[in-house]
């Protein structure tokens, strides 16, 4: 559950800070396209690093942790 | 019009179904049938302009909720009309309650601005307006201005009401609301979305509106207020100014089209609400037990023990 609230507070700072810049990304499609993003490709890109810092069996056990 | 309130409204809805409806009524239902009418309404009140050529509408505010106009789209006849449609073609009780309730909500929560809608269309064609914050969609300005005014004045208030109405329901933000209200109510639909996701990205999925408008009220606001110099009667500003009094901001030139008083507006905006609110409560479960839980994608789900591939959510639970 934290790691969840943490993707959430990411996606919410990033989105709020790219978007007072960029403000096309401010709409209806991007907004919950973005949280889903980071709730899909974070934690795919988190397991895909573990696999890389702990090859092996052993990484295996890390990722799957 | 009004901004993120739109996207709270939804939640709220969610959150306070009549208790015989609850986990029956489709999410998605309600989500369209509040977006509907500014989705046919109100690419055209911005435009764009092209090597110098603006193409829109000439008076935004008439296009968007006058007649001659799209104003129609912004009536609950017209939501009413659609729903039928809807329910002719697939004779869906939980979808046809759901997009009644979310239209309603998004044509009611319209009356605040000076514009408003019209709320007996076709019977009569005036505007019913509140007033409470002045209508800021213009050629000229496009859509910052209207940020800009929409959250300098009550608009803005209106966004945090309806944010505050959601963060007081907030139950219905969680994953146990989710699993037992929101997806036994569509479940063919998430069932479809759950071969592309797992059960963290059908959550993200569900609360992504409420996202979207907590992230647009901040940065539109923030925007408005601490990122922009505008210059207004000459004079050069940090950032727009703020104006909570009623029909402002004093910087937009307010429009209105020909209009109810708005002393009876409030009542009967409240009213024709309760009065959906209220047919929904009474007949929502008859057509609920005649229709039963159906969902717009008719592929049936697999069978337990079939040899179709598993959602990603069945093979990927979710920490």
């Amino acid at each position: 559950m934290p790691v969840d609230a943490l993707l959430y507070l990411a996606a919410a700072v990033s989105y709020i800070g790219l978007g007072l810049y960029h403000k096309w990304l401010l709409n209806w499609i991007v907004g919950p396209l973005w949280l889903i993003a980071w709730l899909q490709v974070a934690p795919a890109i988190g397991r895909g690093l573990r696999r890389i810092a702990w090859p092996g069996p052993q990484g295996q056990e890390q990722v799957d942790q | 019009m009004s901004w993120a309130a739109h996207q709270f409204e939804v939640y709220a809805i969610q959150a306070h179904l009549p208790k015989r409806l609850r986990g029956q009524i489709s999410f998605f239902a309600i989500f369209l049938g509040d977006f509907t009418p500014d989705f046919l309404a109100k690419f055209w009140v911005y435009g764009v302009t092209v090597n110098g050529h603006h193409y829109g509408a000439s008076e935004p505010y008439r296009w968007h909720r006058g007649w001659p106009g799209m104003g129609f789209t912004h009536t609950l006849f017209f939501g009413l009309l659609v729903a039928g449609g809807i329910w002719l073609w697939k004779r869906n009780p939980a979808w046809f309650i759901g997009f009644v309730l979310g239209y309603a909500a998004h044509v009611l929560t319209d009356v605040n601005d000076s514009i408003g809608t019209m709320l007996i269309f076709p019977l009569n064609l005036m505007n019913w307006s509140v007033g409470t914050w002045a209508y800021a969609a213009t050629i000229d300005g496009g859509k910052y201005l209207d940020a800009a005014g929409y959250y300098s004045s009550l608009g803005f208030v209106m966004d945090v009401f309806w944010l505050v109405v959601v963060l007081f329901s907030w139950r219905v933000l969680t994953r146990e609301f989710w699993r037992t209200q929101v997806v036994p109510a569509d479940p063919r639909v998430w069932a479809w979305f759950g071969r592309f996701l797992n059960e963290r990205g059908l959550l993200a999925l569900y609360r992504g509106t409420f996202f979207y408008g907590v992230c647009r009220l901040v940065a539109w606001t923030t925007w408005a207020h601490l990122l922009t110099n505008p210059v207004i009667d000459g004079v050069r500003r940090n950032g727009y100014p703020w104006d909570l009094s009623w029909g402002g901001p004093w910087w937009i030139p307010k429009v209105e089209l020909d209009q109810v008083h708005p002393l009876i507006v409030l009542p009967v905006a409240l009213g024709m609400f309760a009065a959906v609110y209220w047919a929904v409560a009474r007949y929502g479960p008859r057509l609920i037990e005649r229709g039963g839980v159906r969902t717009l994608i008719e592929r049936p789900l697999p069978r337990a023990g079939s040899s179709t591939r598993p959602s990603p959510a069945r093979r990927r639970p979710s920490r």
